[in-house]
């Protein structure tokens, strides 16, 4: 059965599908379906294309309406855009007008304010470096008031240890009246009674010993708390300048060489020379210093002398113009030199000197030496307060040499005056002379400032020198200085 | 498909008229005689072919070329427009079974080889339109019992038996010709 089911399905499949009767015309529709179908689709397409066509013309007008308006509605813009513009423009012209004008003002404004900066900067910068050195100022006025506060606590300390000190100084007074009234009261009894009496005050001396005892201490811790106030103590060297006046004696001995003196004087000088010095010292310790230094003080001697001499007319000389030249020598000698000078006289011979006329001679001479002093000593000085004393003492190196000399002469005869034709130093034994001293004195000062000193002092010296027996006699050893100085410690 | 195909239906869709008539002409015997199978007489297959080729050429732009051949797409629209149209006037207890009784044929005598197409057609004609329907789609269509029952909202066994029943009433009519 199934098998014959599938013989006839296939038997149809085979059939139908085969191209048999092809052609006959059973398997096509009648003409008018054919033309019926085509007329279907081709009018569809028609429709289409017309409906395409309408839609077509209708978006093209829609467009060209579009297009129309979008040219009048951006024409009118434009309008109103350039209409727009140049009130713009009037605006922008307008406001650059305005702006420049406002810029100028600005400007000035600004030139104004620099000028007003600057001064301002500067007036800053004024109160600045003001106030900077205010600052400062108060910064040292601050530091200062420490030290003072400092100072004053210790102070404090000290006053309250004098006050103690002064305390039992007050009962030591007490105790010595007490003691006083007990020997006024003991003269007043009798003399039996007096070793009673002398008992009694070794009693009251025994105790006024312990009482010093007692306080004895209290002043020693005192003393060391004021010797730190004061800073002065801790410098260690000096340094001065001094202006000294000395008293000197120097015996000037003047002879004439070849005459006959008919009188003959050996003048003893007493003058005050001047000179400056450098004054060094160094503290020792406590109250001890070593000093030293250098003085030079320069000896001058102005003088006037008349001398007679017997002429003498051995060296006479006879001058071309008739004429009669002697030349006479002078010597001038001290203890530190030795001057030969000559001067000629020229006479007429009508004048008629004769041998053993009596010539006064006036010389006006004028002498100087120079005196260089090293010393080397050691002073005590006391200061109290603002003052101080020093007691000092030491050597000196000292050297005294010749500088110059000079002189003038005047010659008479028989009331009347020969001409001096020259004068002149001929030669000059200038040996110097180098010798020791020792000096002592004292001296006076007062603190000037913090590190300053003026001080005067008075030494008294004495020099080692040989006497030149045979001629300087009376050359003195001895002299007084005074000087006075200033000096600085640090 | 052939190339041809494919050069057709790209000329009749831009509108080419003459594409248009050579595509119809090509497959018009084959369109007709699928309409014809449908039918009852040759009036209704007309009637169904003028509305399907219209709506072949209507739809011709929804058809893919890459999915499968024109052929068979043309023939689905054609089925599908011939479902519509007997729906209308003969779908009324169309599948109700129809108590006929036939010889079984010979199938190695010659004389059943001298049958044509034409009457083959006319045979199916003459079936029911239950019979007719599942017949054409099971049998020369290629349709499967699931896709006949879905297509004509009848079940899966409803088709088995209308097909079986087709062919006995065709294996029936072809007895009484020869």
């Amino acid at each position: 059965m199934e098998n014959n089911d599938n013989n006839l399905a296939h038997f149809f499949r085979n059939k139908l599908n085969s191209s048999e009767g092809l052609g006959e015309g059973w398997d096509r529709p009648e003409e008018s379906v054919r033309d019926a179908v085509f007329e279907h689709i081709h009018t569809e397409d028609t429709a289409g294309f017309v409906y395409m066509k309408w839609i077509g013309l209708v978006l093209l007008l829609l467009a060209t309406g579009l297009i129309s308006w979008y040219i009048y509605t951006l024409n009118q813009k434009l309008n109103e855009a350039e209409t727009a513009l140049q009130d713009q423009q009037k605006q922008i012209e307008n406001i650059q007008k305005e702006t420049q004008r406002t810029t100028e003002i600005q400007v000035n404004k600004i030139e104004e304010l620099k000028t007003q900066n600057k001064q301002l900067t500067s007036d800053y910068q004024n109160i600045i470096e003001d106030n900077t050195y205010k600052d400062q100022l108060l910064q040292k006025q601050r530091s200062s008031i420490i030290q003072t506060e400092n100072h004053r606590e210790e102070w404090q300390k000290n006053i309250s240890n004098y006050e103690s000190i002064f305390s039992h100084l007050k009962n030591e007074i007490d105790l010595l009246k007490a003691a006083n009234i007990a020997l006024i009261e003991s003269d007043q009894t009798t003399k039996s009674r007096s070793k009673e009496s002398a008992f009694n005050l070794s009693a009251i001396q025994s105790g006024l010993l312990v009482q010093k005892e007692k306080t004895l201490p209290n002043f020693e811790v005192a003393t060391p708390i004021l010797s730190t106030v004061s800073p002065l103590k801790k410098k260690k060297f000096e340094l001065g300048y001094s202006y000294a006046l000395r008293g000197v004696k120097m015996p000037i001995e003047r002879s004439f060489e070849r005459q006959r003196p008919a009188s003959e004087r050996v003048q003893d000088n007493r003058l005050v020379a001047h000179g400056h010095g450098i004054n060094a010292g160094y503290n020792l310790g406590k109250n001890w210093w070593i000093r030293s230094g250098i003085q030079n003080t320069y000896i001058r001697i102005k003088q006037t002398f008349d001398l007679g001499l017997a002429y003498d007319p051995s060296n006479e000389m006879s001058r071309p113009d008739g004429s009669i030249e002697n030349e006479l020598a002078l010597r001038t000698s001290t203890a530190y030199s030795d001057i030969n000078s000559t001067f000629n006289i020229a006479f007429d011979p009508g004048q008629g000197l004769n041998d053993g006329d009596l010539l006064e001679v006036s010389v006006d001479d004028n002498l100087s030496h120079r005196r260089l002093q090293i010393p080397l000593g050691i002073a005590y000085i006391h200061e109290n307060n603002k003052w101080r004393f020093a007691l000092q003492g030491g050597v000196q190196w000292n050297n005294v040499s010749f500088r110059d000399y000079s002189f003038r002469t005047t010659v008479r005869a028989r009331g009347e005056e020969i001409p001096v034709d020259r004068d002149r130093v001929r030669s000059s034994r200038i040996p110097g002379k180098q010798f020791m001293s020792t000096y002592t004195g004292f001296e006076l000062g007062y603190q000037l400032k913090e590190r300053w000193y003026a001080q005067t002092a008075l030494n008294y010296n004495y020099d080692f020198i040989n006497q030149r027996e045979t001629e300087f006699s009376n050359a003195s050893k001895t002299g007084t200085t005074l000087k006075i100085g200033l000096n600085y410690r640090f | 498909m052939t190339k041809d195909d494919q050069l057709l239906i790209k000329k009749t869709l831009g509108r080419d008229k003459l594409a248009s008539k050579q595509l119809y002409d090509k497959y018009e015997s084959y369109w007709f005689r699928l309409c014809l199978r449908y039918g009852r007489n040759r009036s209704d297959a007309q009637d169904i072919f003028q509305e399907g080729v219209v709506k072949i050429f209507q739809n011709l732009k929804k058809f893919d070329i890459d999915k499968g051949a024109f052929k068979s797409w043309s023939s689905r629209v054609l089925i599908n427009e011939a479902l519509k149209y007997l729906k209308k006037s003969q779908w009324q207890s169309s599948f109700e079974d129809l108590a006929e009784a036939g010889q079984e044929l010979d199938w190695s005598s010659h004389i059943i080889e001298r049958i044509t197409a034409k009457e083959l057609t006319e045979l199916i004609q003459q079936l029911p339109l239950g019979y007719r329907v599942v017949f054409n789609m099971y049998e020369i269509e290629g349709y499967s019992h699931k896709e006949i029952a879905e297509t004509l909202n009848i079940s899966v066994g409803t088709s088995k038996s209308q097909l079986s029943k087709a062919k006995k009433a065709l294996q029936h009519k072809l007895t009484l010709l020869l």
